[in-house]
């Protein structure tokens, strides 16, 4: 073995075990992260594996069909983070328009609307502030 | 007949309080309608809730509404139309409180829509005639005019006019998911999507200093397409 396998092997498994600890996804989650490990692993112990695959697909070297998986996985990973990020807006936003509603001042009626003996006009009542 | 006013505010200064004012020719309206303002404090800093909440205690018909944090001018419009709705407006108006609108224009946009002649009454800079428009901004509020027409088959004169009046039927149907400043024309395509009836009315912008600092800038406008674009992902 040559230093980079250990090397990366154990980056591998600190960071696996770390993950598998952190999550709080399901079974599903946590056997693809333990698939995943074991798949760069395999690939750290038998790099003329990536080649063979490598091969198989047109691309000359392994370390090319790492690279451009690796570029594949990233915009994967971004575009999930993209979607959370914007449900999370959305509920931000709601959360501050309910409380913007809730808690809104008035300044009581206008004199036109007491003139009219308007009833229709239902002012929300202040909170108190 | 109830009639609200829905302002946007953030970061106000000082000596722009009177930004914020009823229309001065409020005797010119209907009789039945009674005219209130919602004014939406985009999460600003204290100066700015303590200068709106000032004037809650010396004018009349005034609501305050504040978000918590700041999320742009489409989801404070948002706001104070939701507000209003529950409120029973009947007629809403939408208006920028950067001090580029003439509150006198109000009247011309209500009457086609308390009429029931149209459900949304835009306000367009371009149909008074002479007006003194930046000629960078009249490129750009083209460039937003031409985009609009491709992209939802309205052609209007003024496509980014944030002066308008809602019936309360069109305002419940419009969806306003955009936070910041492409709503202008989220607005517009909502009207085509829902196939509403609209008329554009004359309106006076004002270009002042403080407008021009408050307003758009040309880099915006890369933003908003951006935003647009962002809207059309899953």
């Amino acid at each position: 073995m040559i230093p980079i396998q250990a090397i990366l092997l154990v980056l591998i498994f600190i960071l696996g075990i770390y993950f598998l600890r952190r999550s709080r996804s399901r079974l599903a989650g946590r056997v693809t992260m333990i698939l995943f490990i074991l798949i760069l692993s395999i690939f750290v112990l038998f790099p003329d594996i990536t080649t063979w695959i490598a091969n198989l697909v047109g691309v000359g070297r392994g370390t090319d069909f790492l690279f451009y998986t690796f570029a594949l996985f990233v915009l994967y990973v971004l575009s999930l983070i993209y979607v959370r990020m914007r449900d999370q807006d959305r509920r931000i936003t709601q959360i501050t328009r309910i409380l913007a509603i809730k808690d809104a001042q008035s300044s009581g009626t206008t004199s036109q609307e007491i003139a009219n003996g308007d009833e229709h006009n239902h002012v929300a009542p202040d909170d108190g502030d | 007949m109830i009639g609200l006013v829905i302002e946007e505010v953030f970061e106000l200064q000082e000596e722009k309080e009177e930004s914020i004012h009823q229309p001065d020719n409020a005797q010119d309206f209907p009789k039945n309608m009674c005219i209130q303002i919602v004014i939406v404090d985009d999460g600003s800093s204290d100066d700015t809730n303590s200068i709106v909440s000032k004037m809650l205690d010396t004018k009349i018909g005034l609501h305050l509404l504040r978000h918590i944090v700041n999320l742009g001018q489409g989801a404070a419009l948002a706001t104070g139309i939701q507000y209003a709705l529950s409120n029973g407006a009947q007629i809403l108006v939408t208006f920028d409180a950067d001090g580029q609108h003439d509150p006198a224009d109000i009247i011309r946009l209500v009457a086609p829509v308390a009429a029931g002649e149209v459900d949304v009454a835009l306000g367009s800079r371009f149909l008074t005639g002479a007006v003194k428009i930046p000629w960078p901004r009249r490129v750009l509020l083209k460039a937003a005019v031409l985009f609009t027409g491709l992209t939802d088959h309205i052609w209007l004169s003024d496509a980014h006019n944030g002066l308008r009046a809602l019936s309360a039927g069109a305002a419940q149907k419009i969806k306003i998911t955009q936070n910041r400043m492409a709503h202008a024309s989220e607005i517009v395509s909502e009207i085509a999507r829902l196939k509403l009836r609209y008329v554009e009315v004359p309106v006076n912008v004002r270009y002042t200093e403080y407008s021009r600092h408050k307003g758009q800038r040309a880099s915006d406008a890369l933003n908003i397409m951006i935003e647009l674009l962002e809207d059309r992902l899953p």
